[in-house]
Parts: structure tokens; sequence; C-alpha cells
């Protein structure tokens, strides 16, 4: 009763689909130098006696394939608002809505938040009038903002950033206009709301970038089994990322009776020498707790100052791997983490808009929306990386994971898809 | 030649009626093991979807759009090669749009891009196909199964990381799914041609040779009963191979599936080696497929992971006791590695199938014994008449009729059997499934006044209604004419609910039914006693019971099997056609009650049925042995019947997850265990005098077997039923229901509920016969004669059998459905029975 079959494999070449998948991922990685830049110029922009910035919207540049279905317009009085029309195939059964969406600063993610919202919104036959404002971090335009939208009757807000969510929690709660946040920091650890399992009660419907902290740990667990240390790379001023992922780690790390060992950095500027400061001797610390470095991990928040600094972090980490909590932090070649555990800001936008969605159309109410969180969480792994410190990816991950780098730090799977199947044939 | 013709004319009934049953326990055979098979073949074709279900959602989990999903051609290609049952595969988005589609070469031309048209086209073709959800149900795995006529399709959810993001259909076509079923079970049909042949021979050569025997009946049913048995067995033989064979098409799926997933990694140049948790992914999915014994990946002949941590490292070896599937992976080692994966289930699994269907099997092959008993009598008869007519024309005088006389009124016997056996079957063959059918369409009808309890109530409100005219007419008016208007009034009854689905059509069909089941017994009991002997009066009552018994346990479970294949409209069709077949065999078949009138029996008989009944009623009533009998043990027994058995019953059993098949099995252990003590409790009644307490135990048991009955699935008190005491009831059913889970033996509430109905079984047989020996010793029978008030008695417990339903029905209403009803039914029975036990006196 022995059957014997060979597996034929199955193996395609779609040059025209790799090139567009390749075109999707080059500006997904220029996300993490535009944050990191963005980052940069807010400390500059500090330094420099709060000179304004600008708030025109010129950067808002939408791709070909948006723009056959949006048409965008700035306003001729005020170059931080921005008209977008929809003109594209006229639906069957159109929903006609009125939608304000507000932007805090100038940023590469805000721009694919904003694409991705006009995309659901178009494959859900929703016709939006948007009227997108840039308020610059600024509480009177932020507010004039606001009331332009409850003027002007608005269907729903949808906020992009942090530090909207937090402009909209602090000034626009309870309003009758329902609004949906994207692209933020976990709204419960900032004490927007109370828990994961309940809605707000309000009119503000939360998302987060952020995967819940027992999420986490079960994946740090799944790797290792018997992990007893965690080095924790972060801006120490970086107020969200201190509150949603730094805090909350070294809180459960303590529950559970594990150590954690600090590499903070205070600023981008300085991130390079306070990491060369302050990793040898963190090293030092963790082999102290874990001699093998077998149970041992380091995990970069989502602070750019650190992330931008992996070449620096390898250079010490040795056999410990790196980890990261946005997919972004594992790329090509050998300057890379191992492994992320993180959310995509992209699937982050998909998924607020699908609650806009669902306001818009009635289905759901704002107040009864859970704190949206993309499940499970995007994983990418670099086995270059992995091969080098003799790390086993769990095949849990491997199975889930959406970008994956081969042995030689080349793409093997970009977006789910077998990039190596495709160049075979 | 002509002695040989004869011969074979006077056979040929008893062959007809046996290659007939045989025929039914050949296709209930096929039905049953095509059930099984079917479950095997969902299965498999689960397990296939799955291998492209695992690969788009890992794309959708990177929260890309599906219709971007590149990979689905060539999964689905690699399907469809390995297997020709697979008809399409189809992934559909979100809105329902056709994404991807992919067929067997076999239906059409491949085109790699589909087209606006090829969309249209392969919608309308999918619109043209009318599906209806399946009875086949898979472990652990919640996926729609629907089937059209020609196919079986399961739809599988393809989920993201924001929700559904569409399904994936894989279809198979019935025919090429079901080949393997087909050619085994052909192999039946061709046994079943011979034996059929061998017991035509065997019948027509003993008629020939030796047909003055004594033993001839008794030998033709020997012969028959082995018959019987020979084709049992080949049909379970067969089974066992189909399902052999479904195992191991499952075994292949589930590896292939396993092996894709392993394979993923190897296509992008990586090494098993750097991947852990292979061994937690082989138990996981051994824990969703608990089919599986054992998956292994094997390198070089050993064990490099295995679900048994203890051969990791080990030389592998297959087992006997396993179907094991060994698949090569692609392996990118330059050692030139060989890398296998291996998938074994037991071949237990096998047994274990053929044994769970051994319930079904033996339940209808119980079934089909007795139609084949009942059917084989009544041949034997008519070739008795063919013989008797054959003698009388060629006046041989070789060839004697023995006990000429009474094979008048034994022939009679044994022709009305199979028409009363008939007009119960046709009756019992919706038992299983008519109360949550009436539940179904009450709720539909959405008014206040459509109770579940109407049909049944009104059913039994009828049955006793039309005893008293029908009796009238049965003391002049044509015995069979009376029979033949009770199947009319089924056959309307059954065909009104055959074509409706309105609720109150239905309630009407149920009281021409039921007055169509009073008419034909009240037709029965008058030839019973009109063509019986007076010293031969038990053999009259034996027709009643058999028939009754047989009718009630072959219908049950037929109806139920046939209901489990097809829905309630072909269960009331076929009911409705046999009516009409019994009406038939009524007409031309059965005997005069005039041309079977012995000179010795006078025709005073046919008055003794339904004279003077009111009057009767109203002198019963002033004999308080007989009030107390009839109100405390009677009744309450009665309404146990049709309120708790025909009624709560299948709703309580469907409720904790019975199908209509299993139903029908639960009332047929109720149905036997009142057979068989029947018959014991007779005897014992008449050699002991001790009816009283043997009525008296009887309310017990029913009591008890009640109150546990309505235990089941209690779990807290709903606030009803207080002034019945509810609460403390209720209190008590929590307390017995965490007993059971302590236990932890999972199938101990099952069979509490089977040994309740069990009980429930034997404290009716206490009754039946009992009560009526009871009350022919009350003082009233020895005044009033012990047929007349025997004939009062029978119309008074109809009420018994009346009221059942509506105060079942009325204790449910207010228990917010909740069994605790029936517990509190229950406890009214025992409270009566003990009552009973101080207030009667010995008589």
């Amino acid at each position: 009763m022995i059957f014997h079959l060979t597996q034929c494999s199955y193996s395609f070449f779609y040059p025209v689909r790799f090139m567009m998948l390749c075109s999707l991922f080059l500006p997904h990685l220029a996300i993490a130098q535009n944050e990191a830049n963005v980052e940069n110029k807010q400390e500059h922009i500090q330094n420099q006696e709060k000179k304004i910035p600008s708030i025109s919207l010129n950067w808002l540049k939408f791709k070909t394939e948006t723009l056959k279905h949006w048409q965008s317009t700035i306003d001729e009085n005020d170059s931080g608002v921005m008209y977008i029309k929809y003109i594209g195939k006229p639906f069957k059964y159109p929903t006609q809505k009125k939608i304000f969406i507000l932007l805090p600063k100038k940023s590469g993610s805000y721009l694919l938040a904003t694409e991705e919202f006009l995309h659901v919104m178009e494959q859900n036959s929703i016709v939006a009038d948007v009227t997108l404002i840039h308020f610059n971090k600024d509480t009177d335009r932020g507010k004039a903002a606001l009331a332009r939208a409850e003027s002007e009757q608005a269907d729903l807000i949808f906020s992009i950033g942090s530090e909207t969510a937090t402009f909209t929690n602090q000034h626009f709660k309870n309003n009758s206009i329902p609004v949906v946040t994207s692209t933020n920091k976990d709204p419960v650890q900032l004490g927007m709301l109370a828990d994961y399992d309940k809605g707000s009660g309000h009119n503000i419907a939360y998302t987060s970038l952020n995967i819940p902290i027992d999420v986490q740990m079960n994946y740090l667990f799944t790797l290792r089994p018997n992990l007893k240390v965690i080095g924790i790379l972060y801006n120490k001023n970086h107020k969200q990322v201190m509150a949603t992922e730094v805090i909350p780690l070294k809180k459960k790390f303590k529950e559970l009776g594990l150590k954690t060992v600090d590499i903070a950095v205070s600023s981008r500027s300085s991130a390079q020498k306070d990491l060369l400061e302050r990793m040898p001797q963190a090293m030092t610390d963790m082999a102290f707790i874990d001699p093998g470095s077998e149970n041992s991990l380091l995990w970069i928040t989502s602070s750019t100052a650190v992330f931008a600094q992996i070449v620096t972090v390898n250079q010490f980490s040795a056999s410990v791997p790196v980890l990261g909590s946005i997919p972004n932090i594992v790329t090509e070649g050998k300057d890379s983490a191992v492994l992320a555990i993180g959310i995509d800001r992209r699937n982050n936008a998909h998924l607020a808009s699908l609650y806009a969605v669902k306001i818009l159309k009635d289905q759901s109410t704002a107040s009864e929306l859970k704190v949206g969180v993309v499940t499970p969480p995007d994983i990418a792994i670099n086995f270059l990386i992995a091969k080098k410190i003799g790390l086993k990816i769990p095949f849990q991950f491997f199975e889930s994971a959406s970008f994956i780098y081969d042995y030689q730090g080349q793409p093997a799977r970009l977006f789910g898809q077998n990039v190596l199947t495709k160049g075979k044939q | 030649m002509k002695q040989l013709f004869l011969d074979i004319r006077i056979s040929l009934p008893i062959i007809f009626v046996s290659a007939l049953t045989l025929l039914l326990l050949t296709y209930v055979g096929s039905w049953e093991a095509s059930r099984q098979y079917s479950v095997f073949q969902a299965s498999k074709l689960a397990t296939q979807g799955e291998i492209i279900t695992n690969s788009i959602e890992s794309y959708l989990q990177a929260g890309l759009p599906i219709n971007q999903y590149s990979g689905f051609h060539q999964l689905s290609e690699t399907l469809l090669e390995s297997d020709n049952s697979i008809e399409h595969l189809s992934v559909f988005d979100s809105s329902n749009q056709l994404v991807f589609f992919n067929q067997q070469s076999s239906l059409a031309d491949k085109d790699k891009t589909l087209t606006e048209n090829q969309n249209t086209s392969f919608k309308k073709k999918l619109s043209q196909r009318q599906y209806h959800l399946s009875e086949t149900k898979l472990e652990l795995k919640n996926y729609l199964i629907e089937e059209s006529n020609s196919s079986l399709k399961l739809t599988l959810p393809l989920n993201s990381k924001f929700g559904q993001a569409g399904t994936l259909i894989i279809e198979a076509d019935k025919t090429s799914l079901f080949m393997v079923f087909e050619k085994e079970y052909h192999n039946v049909f061709i046994v079943y041609g011979l034996i059929i042949l061998f017991f035509a021979l065997f019948t027509i050569i003993y008629e020939h040779y030796f047909s003055h025997s004594k033993h001839k009946k008794s030998i033709l049913k020997t012969v028959y009963a082995l018959s019987f048995l020979l084709m049992s067995g080949v049909i379970v033989a067969v089974v066992f191979q189909i399902y052999e064979q479904g195992a191991q098409a499952k075994t292949k799926a589930l590896t292939d599936s396993m092996v894709s997933r392993l394979n993923s990694v190897l296509e992008l140049g990586i090494k098993i080696e750097d991947i852990s948790g292979i061994n937690e992914a082989f138990t996981k999915y051994k824990i969703s497929n608990p089919d599986i014994r054992e998956i292994a990946l094997i390198e070089d002949g050993m064990c490099k992971y295995h679900t048994e941590a203890t051969l990791v490292g080990k030389q592998h070896t297959t087992q006997n006791d396993v179907y094991e599937y060994l698949v090569e992976l692609k392996s990118n080692d330059q050692h030139n590695r060989e890398l296998f994966v291996s998938v074994s289930l037991p071949v237990n699994i096998v047994h274990k199938a053929v044994l769970s269907s051994a319930n079904e099997f033996i339940t209808l092959m119980i079934a089909c014994g007795l139609i084949s008993l009942i059917f084989i009598d009544a041949s034997t008869g008519i070739s008795n008449v063919l013989t008797r007519r054959g003698h009388l024309k060629n006046k041989t005088a070789s060839k004697k009729i023995q006990n000429d006389e009474p094979q008048d009124f034994r022939l009679g016997l044994s022709m009305i059997k199979p028409a009363y056996f008939l007009i119960v079957f046709v009756h019992a063959l919706s038992i299983s499934f008519l109360p949550s059918m009436v539940n179904h369409l009450a709720d539909a009808s959405h008014s206040s006044f459509a109770t579940l309890s109407l049909p049944f109530t009104l059913y039994y409100a009828l049955f006793a209604l039309v005893l008293i005219p029908a009796g009238h007419y049965t003391e002049k008016g044509s015995l069979k004419w009376i029979m033949a208007i009770g199947c009319l009034l089924e056959v309307v009854g059954l065909s009104l609910i055959a074509f409706t689905s309105d609720y109150w059509l239905l309630v009407i069909a149920r009281a021409f039914s039921g007055a169509g089941q009073g008419f034909f017994l009240i037709g029965l009991q008058s030839y019973l006693l009109v063509i019986t002997p007076k010293d031969q009066r038990t053999q009259g009552a034996a027709v009643k019971v058999i028939g009754r018994n047989a009718g009630l346990i072959a219908g049950t479970s037929i109806g139920a099997l046939i209901f489990s294949f097809t829905d309630y409209t072909t269960v009331f069709m076929i009911g409705s056609a046999l009516s009409i077949v019994g009406m038939i065999y009524l007409w031309i078949l059965v005997p005069k009650e005039k041309t079977l009138q012995g000179e010795n029996i006078p025709p005073v008989n046919k008055q003794q049925t339904s004279s003077g009944l009111f009057h009767n009623v109203i002198i019963v009533f002033k004999d308080a042995e007989f009030v107390k009998s009839l109100l405390l043990v009677a009744m309450p027994g009665k309404m146990a019947i049709t309120g708790v058995i025909m009624f709560a019953v299948p709703l309580l059993l469907m409720s904790h997850g019975f199908g209509a098949g299993e139903i029908g099995q639960a009332l047929m252990l109720y149905y036997i265990a009142s057979i068989v003590m029947t018959h014991y409790a007779s005897r014992l009644v008449d050699s002991l005098d001790i009816s009283r307490f043997i009525l008296f135990i009887s309310t017990i048991i029913a009591g008890i077997s009640i109150i546990i009955l309505g235990f089941s699935g209690v779990n807290e008190w709903n606030g009803s039923l207080s002034w019945l005491g509810g609460e403390q009831i209720a209190q008590i059913a929590i307390l017995f229901n965490q007993l059971l889970i302590q236990t932890q033996i999972h199938w101990l509430p099952t069979a509490i509920i089977m040994l309740s109905l069990i009980f429930a079984g034997i404290s009716n047989g206490l009754l039946t016969s009992p009560v009526v020996t009871h009350i022919n010793k009350t003082q009233v029978a020895e005044q009033q004669g012990v047929k007349s008030v025997t004939a009062t008695y029978t119309f008074l417990e109809r009420g018994g059998h009346m009221m059942g339903p509506l105060v079942i029905g009325y204790l449910l209403t207010m228990a917010l459905q909740s069994n605790i009803a029936l517990s509190v039914f229950g406890f009214i029975i025992l409270f009566l029975g003990i009552i009973f036990i101080f207030v009667s006196r010995k008589i």
C-alpha cells in the first residue's frame, strides 16, 4: 500500500507582473528612507526657530493608475487643500459621499494611505467627493478644517497619521460626523480608549499600526521558546514609540520575569554615535544574562532614528537575531534585520478604508467598531542574515511571510508572490 | 410440462416478493454505502481545495487584491491532471465576480486568459445547475457542500487579513467521483441476480417435487433467510472494499496537500534544515485531520521529522495496519538527497466507517427482514391459493391439500397482514422528521394559531372520531370497503403534504391521514373478528400486533433513510404511492370476509365491534376500578407515546445533532423494547395474575425514563414552570448533567438518551396488554362482557393519544421550549402511578 509519486514543480514567468511588483516594491522600500527624511526634517525644523514649514500639497502625486479614476485639484487660495473627484466609470449602484481627509505633515506613507483609501472607495462603488487638508500640526488650522467638515456636512473624516488621530481625539470626539483613523500608533497604549475588545462608544473608529503586545510576545516565543533577554533599540525622545512600543514591551517582560536591556538613542543625528557607544555594553549585559546568546533577541522599534542605523546594529549584534516591528527593516542584501513582525502601513490604510466603507454604507457605526488591527501581522525574512547567524525560521513564519530574501539576500518572495519561481522559466 | 408451468406459476408470487425484498436490501446497502463514500470523496476534495486556498491566502496575507494572484493556473492544472473527477476550480472575489477558472481539458479547450465571454458563459452554465445543500458533513471543516444532479460542489473561503476576500469552488463530476463505487457495487447486483436465480430454481424444483410437504412454508422461509444473509454478507464485503478505496484517495490528497506546503520552501531555494517548527506543523495538520496517524519527512530513508517524536532519526518503516502514501519533494540539494513526505492513515478508519454504518445497516436489515417475512407469508398464501386452484383444475390425486378448513381463515390473516403493515408503514415513514418539519412550517406561517402540536392532536382526534361512524358502518357494510376508504384518505393526506409547504394544508392533510388510519383500523379489527374462529382469536390479535410493530419499525427507519437522501416531498410521494399499492392489494388479493367465514362463526361478531359505544362509555365510567386504570395509568401512558415519543423525542434528538436516520434508529429501539416486553408481560400477567402491580411498575419506569429524557441538555433554569416545580426539577437536571460531564465519557449523554428510550419502550410493553387484562377483570367487564368493555376502552384510550401532543406542546410552550417540560410530564406520570397503587384494589 505504498505509492511513490514525484511532484512536478509549478513555476511561471510573467515578466510584466514581475516588473509591476518591483515597481510596487520600490516605493515601499522608499518609505523607510522617506520616513527617515521626515523625522530628520522635524528635528531640523525644531532647531530653526520655528520656521513655518510649507503646507503645500504639491508633493502629493498620485500614481497613473489612481489618476485614471480620480482627479485632484489644489485649491487656488490654499495650497494645503486638495479636492479629489471621482472620474472613473459610472457605478451601477453608486453611493455619493462627502469626505474629508486630514494630514498632519508631508509623508510618503500618507500618500500611500490616501491612494489606498481612494482605491477602496472605488472598489466599493463610493463616488467620493474628497477634500484633503494638510493641517501641518497647526491646531488652529486643524480646528478650521474640522469646522469646515461640519459646515459642509461631511459624511466622514478620514484621519491619517498619529498626530491627526490625537488631534481629532482631543477636538472632535463626540461630534456627529464619524472619524476613522489610519496610519497611527496604538490608540489603546496612547490612552485614547480602554481596550481592544470594545468600540470607542463615540464618533471615532480607531485602527492601529502596532500589533498588540500579546500577539507580539507570541511570535517572539515561537522564535525563541526559552527567551531570556531582549535588547530594545529606540529613540527615547519619540513619545509615541515610547508609549506604544517600548513601555508596553518592558512592562510585559517584567511581568514574565524576563530581562530587557535598553539601547536608546537621543535623536536621528546622534543615533550612530549613541549606538556605537551603547551597543558594546548592551551586548555584554545581554551575554551576562544569556551567555550562549541562544535565548536573546534585539528588537528595533519603529523609531526611524534607530532602524536607519541597521548597519551599525548588525556590526555589534553578532549571533543575536535583530528583529524589527516594521516590515521595511528587512531589505535586500546584508544591511537588513533578519526578521520583521509588524504591520505594513498600506495594510493598515486598507483596513481603515474598509472601516470607512462600513460606516458610509451604514453597515456599522464608528462607535461600535473595535480597534482595527491587521491580523496576522506582516512578516519579512532575510535568509542571508538568518544563515549567517544560524537562525532557523519557524515554518509558520515562512508560510505567512509576505517578503522573503534568499541566501544571497535577493528577493525570493515579494508581496506574497514568489519571485524566483517567475524567474526560472 | 404442463405441470411444470403450473408449478412455476405457483412459485412466481414468492419469487417475485423475494426478488423485491432482496432488491430493497441491495438498494438500501447502496444508499448507505454511497453516503459514507461521499464523506471520503468530499474530504478528499476539501483537502485538494486547501492546496489552492493555502497558496492564495499566503498571497492575500500580504494585503494584495485577489485578482493579482498569479499562481492559480499552475496549481489548478496540477490538481486537474492528478484527479479526473474534478470538473473545474473557480475563484470568486468578495463581490462574487469570477476571477480565475480552470477546468478539465476534456471539457473545453484551454485558454489561459479568462475573457468576458468565458466569464459569462461559465456563469450561465453554473446558473443552469440546480444545487441543494448536501447531507455530507466534514469533521472539523465547516465548508459549504452542495450537490446538483451531476456534481458535488465545495465552497472554501479565502481569507485575507481584512476578512473573507473571496471563495474557491471545487466541483467534481459525480459520475467520475463515484466511478469506483459504481464499479464495485455493480458486483453486488450481479450476486443479487445469481441469488434470485438460485432461489427461483429452488422454489420451482421444490414445488415440483415436494409441494405436498408439511414443511414447505418453513423450508422456503429458511432458504429465503439464508439468501438474505448471503446478500447482506456480500454487501458488507463490497462496502468494505469501497471504503478502503475512499480512504486511500483521502490519504493521497492529504499527502499532496502537505507536500505542496513543504515544496513552497524548496521552491525558493531554501533548505528544509533552515526551517524550524516542521514537527509542530505536522502536529497541527494531524489535529485538523484527525484520521491521520502519522506524518513524516523522510531523508534518505531516515525519519528527519515525525509526529511520533521517538521515531525521529530512525529508519523509516511501513506499518502493516496503515494506508501510507509517499511523495517525493523537489529537492534543491546539491548532494541529491531524497526527501519524501509520508502520510499514513490507520486501516481501522475503514473499520470505523463500516462500524459507523453498522447501526444503519442493522436497522435497515431488520426493517427489510420484517418486510420480507410479512410479504413472504402473503406470497406463500397466494401460492397456496394458486395451488388449490391448480389442483381443482387438474384434479390430480397425487397432491392433496392438507387441513383444508383452517387454511381459509389463515389465508385471510396472511393476506390482510401486508395491507395493515403497509398502512402503518406509510404513516411511520415521516415519524423521524415530521415534528421538525411542522415546526418549520409553523414558524413560516407567522400565525399565532399555528402551533407545533395542532397537526398531531388533530391527527389523533380524527383517528378517534371516525371510529364511531366507521364502527356503525362495519355492522352492515363491506369491511374491505371501509379499509379501502382508509387507504384512500391516507393517499389524500400524504399527497396534500407532498405538494404543499403551507402549514394549514399540512394540518388538513394530517386530519385526512388520521381519519384514514382510523377507518382502516376499525375495518381491520372487524375483519379479524369476523374471519377468526373463537378459539383462534390470538392468531387474529397477532396480525394486529405484528403488522403494527413491523410497520412502525420498518417505516420509521426506511423513511428516515429516504429523507436523508432526498426531501420530504419524495418521502410523502412514496408513502402516497404505497398507500395506492396497499389499496389495490387489498381490493384484488385480500379475500372478502364472507368467503372466509366458517359455518361455526356466528355473524354477531360484527356487531361486537362498536354497537352502543356511547352507552357503554357511560356504563364503564360508573366502575371506579375502570376509571382509575384509565385515568391514572392508561391515558397518561398513551399520552406519553404520542406526546413524548412521537412528538417531542424527534425534536429533542434533532436539537442534539441527530440526523433523521439516527432518530429512526432511536425510535426503533423504543419499538423493539416495546414488542419484546409486550410478549413477556402478557405471559407474566396471565400466569401470576399481577396486572395491577405490572401497571404500577409500567408507570414508574415510564415516569423515570421520561424525566431523564427531559434532563438532557438542561444547564440552567429559564424561570419557567415554577408552579409545577420547574426550578427544583431544573436543579436536579443541572446536577445530573454536571455528573455526566465529570465522567468525561463523551458518549454517555447519548447512551442515556437511548437507554431512556428503551425503558420507555419497556414501560409501554408493560402497559399495552396488562391494561386490557386488568380492565377485563373489572366488575363492569363481568357485567357487560369483556369484548364490549375492551372496545369501549380502545375508544377511550384514543383520547390519551389525542391529548398527548396537546399536553406536551402546552408544557413545552410554558417551559419556553426547554426539555424540562418532559421531566415535568415524567413526574406527573410517576405521581399518578403512585396514586394508582394506593387507590386501586386487587381485582
